[in-house]
């Protein structure tokens, strides 16, 4: 089970030799690459028999160091509309362009390649220093870490409150693509703003691609990000993303994540509210047919006293999908005072289809509140009934049960716009109509409007940190 | 126009029992029918078999709308034919507003084939119109304008339900409306509104039928005619006095006349 992909020691050699890597780092590799080979799906004893990567077959995926310089011309497209806003562009995993415009430039907000990094020594000591700690106990990490070439390094200055959501693309249009990004994000002290991720691909992809990141994210004291991600994935691409987020004192970060695309996707978040006083929110939509795979995993590990965390998962199924949703509340010793909430519901669309919700807590602190809930239902079918007695076809009152199952978790989403794509690609995916891929890309106000941002429009600076 | 709801020898099965028997009855727009019968007599199940709940198998017998069949039909292609059933405990709908119900029924019934495909016919209703008509209904039955934007049923008391689910039946404006047991629930005032509201909106219009344990409901709403269901069969039926002789004597006056017969 371990040759998930074909994948030697000679391979992250030759990228040391390429990236021109210091030797320490190469050996880092290397006993990241065995730790991947040695470590079984799931380490923890509540999860070691739930995983699922049924369907992933990559062995005619490669690692891939070409760059295809023709960008397609609806994507070209899309790129001159958010010319003034900040964003990152990945073509196939590779990082192909990055904006920052001028006004955020000067104002410090830097986004560089990890490529910078990796071959000097110092920067991949202050890239792995950034991580705090080590994410190699889960397999797939451990294998992004032997074989990671792409990324960006975010950092966000103190006080800046960004007003425009800051985009992070990627367009997959090749096949047999294995990929593996690392991106980190620092958001200095009291700095706020909202990213949106989104994964597309398109053409027509008949073998398997791997898309493997892992993100690194840091907020500093009371800083606050929002996070939209949407996998848009069409069918042969796998997605497999370890996520983790570290608050210091008063952070907040808010995933707001739709799992709509994509043949396996695999995705662990881990919430670490390090310091007082922080919080994290976790939502989660899935919805899934024909034989897509969801293996979600959710961490909520309270560090410190009087943080919070909700984490909110909903997913339907249909056709022969399936969706494993793991979440663990964790309160640390010292994490008195602390209050977290974790819910999984699934719901079944049709017989074929499954889910399980494997909800786990530990707790070392008494003075603290944690409470989870977890089912998975069959769609009703009085409510069918319901339905259909006022009118309503089976197919339209599955789609409107469906929407509604996840319609209060859609109401929390703080972006309108994005609430909305939200919205078209479930309905959408409901009707069985494939969205083309010009219109796949969330269009927030500023883009439809298409107009020249100005400094107020784009940014503030805190007051605290105003010149 | 008036149309005719027909039911003819209808034996109905659930789980492989039969619940129902030989029923017979003829329903016209603009007619007022009640349905009596003790707990368990089967008054829900016929509405359930009419309206075509997959549990209910018709065994033998027909169900006809202006002398065609319907058996055949799915609930949805039934409420097209111009059926309306009000449940005696309606289900909860979270997520789904009154409003966006209504919505959906009303595109579904106005153009079936299109209904959910066609963006334009959703468009093309008159959204404010709907909305106002809604406002001016809930009203009618003593509820403010809060419930627009509320789900369905979702923490609505029992008197709330079955007033919304009259609210429905104004909108959507059936041939014929099953109404079951529309009367627990509500208190005294709450029957008298509601009544009211079930009159003005059939408006002669709309065959009824109305299903109830007691004679409550039918001091505020006169039927046409009574029948009286027991075990499953209709035993008797009649004029509006039988119910008030029902009220006096109670079902098993009926049962016992019925026995001295055989």
């Amino acid at each position: 089970m371990n040759n998930i992909v074909e994948i030697s020691e000679e391979s992250i050699k030759e990228l040391a030799y390429i990236s021109n890597e210091p030797k320490w780092f190469t050996n880092y590799r290397l006993l990241a690459f065995e730790k991947f080979k040695k470590l079984p799906f799931e380490t923890s004893p509540l999860y070691v028999k739930h995983y699922d990567i049924s369907g992933m077959d990559l062995k005619n995926a490669k690692l891939d160091f070409t760059m295809d310089k023709t960008l397609p011309s609806v994507v070209e497209d899309f790129l001159k509309r958010l010319n003034y806003v900040p964003y990152i562009f990945f073509l196939d995993g590779r990082l192909y362009s990055i904006n920052i415009p001028d006004l955020l430039n000067k104002e410090g907000l830097s986004i560089e390649s990890i490529k910078n990094f990796l071959g000097k020594e110092e920067r991949i000591k202050e890239l792995l220093k950034i991580r705090q700690i080590e994410n190699d106990d889960d397999k797939f990490a451990a294998l992004n870490n032997a074989l990671f070439h792409e990324g960006f390094y975010m950092y966000i200055p103190a006080g800046m409150q960004l007003k425009v959501p800051l985009r992070i693309i990627n367009v997959v249009t090749k096949e047999n693509i294995l990929s593996f990004n690392q991106n980190f994000i620092i958001v200095g002290a009291d700095a706020n703003l909202a990213i949106i991720e989104e994964d597309y691909s398109f053409g027509n992809l008949n073998s398997q691609s791997l898309m493997s990141k892992n993100l690194n994210v840091i907020l500093r004291e009371n800083a606050k990000l929002e996070y939209v991600y949407i996998n848009g994935y069409e069918e042969n691409v796998n997605g497999i993303i370890f996520r983790r987020c570290i608050c210091e004192k008063d952070a907040s970060i808010a995933w707001y994540s739709g799992f709509f695309g994509g043949l396996v996707t695999r995705v662990k978040t881990d919430n670490r509210m390090h310091s007082q006083g922080s919080t994290s929110n976790n939502i989660e939509i899935i919805l899934g047919e024909k034989k897509q795979r969801f293996d979600l995993t959710a961490y909520l590990s309270h560090i410190a006293t009087y943080t919070k965390s909700v984490s909110l998962t909903r997913g339907a199924l249909k056709g022969e999908s399936r969706a494993l949703f793991k979440g663990m509340i964790k309160i640390y010793e010292n994490a008195k005072n602390s209050d977290a909430y974790l819910a999984e519901h699934a719901m079944i669309l049709n017989k074929g289809a499954r889910a399980d919700s494997i909800p786990g807590l530990e707790i070392a602190n008494n003075e603290v509140r944690a409470t989870h809930s977890a089912s998975v239902a069959q769609i009703d079918e009085e409510q069918i009934f319901y339905l259909m007695s006022r009118g309503l076809s089976e197919q339209e009152s599955k789609k409107l049960l469906t929407v509604s199952f996840f319609q209060q978790l859609i109401d929390q989403i703080p972006i309108e716009d994005v609430k909305t794509k939200f919205m078209e690609v479930i309905e959408s995916k409901l009707d069985n109509i494939k969205i083309p891929i010009e219109n796949k890309f969330v269009l927030t106000h500023e883009l439809k409007e298409a107009i020249v941002i100005t400094p107020e429009k784009l940014f503030q600076t805190h007051y605290k940190y105003r010149k | 126009m008036i149309d005719v709801l027909t039911i003819e020898n209808l034996h109905v099965e659930v789980e492989g029992k039969e619940i129902l028997r030989n029923i017979n009855l003829e329903i016209k727009t603009g007619e007022i029918h009640a349905i009596m019968g003790p707990n368990g007599s089967g008054k829900s199940s016929l509405s359930l078999a009419i309206m075509g709940h997959p549990k209910y198998k018709i065994t033998k017998g027909d169900i006809k709308i202006n002398g065609e069949s319907i058996l055949g039909l799915t609930p949805d292609k039934r409420a097209q034919r111009g059926l309306f059933l009000s449940l005696q405990y309606p289900i909860s709908l979270p997520g789904v507003t009154l409003f966006s119900l209504i919505r959906a029924s009303l595109i579904a019934l106005k153009n079936p084939q299109e209904a959910g495909q066609n963006i334009q016919v959703k468009e093309a209703l008159p959204v404010l119109k709907i909305r106002q008509e809604l406002i001016e209904n809930l009203k009618l039955l003593g509820l403010n304008e809060s419930f627009v934007n509320r789900y369905v049923n979702e923490g609505f008391s029992g008197g709330e339900k079955k007033r919304t689910e009259i609210v429905q039946m104004a909108m959507i404006k059936p041939k014929f409306a099953i109404l079951d047991e529309t009367d627990s629930g509500l208190d005294i005032d709450g029957i008298k509104i509601v009544s009211n509201g079930i009159l003005q909106i059939a408006n002669k219009k709309i065959g009824l039928i109305l299903i109830t344990h007691y004679n409550r409901i039918l001091k505020f709403i006169r039927p046409d005619y009574v029948h009286v269901l027991v075990d499953g069969q209709i035993i008797d039926s009649g004029g509006p006095e039988l119910a008030d002789k029902l009220e006096e004597k109670g079902y098993n006056w009926l049962k016992e006349k019925d026995f001295q017969q055989i």
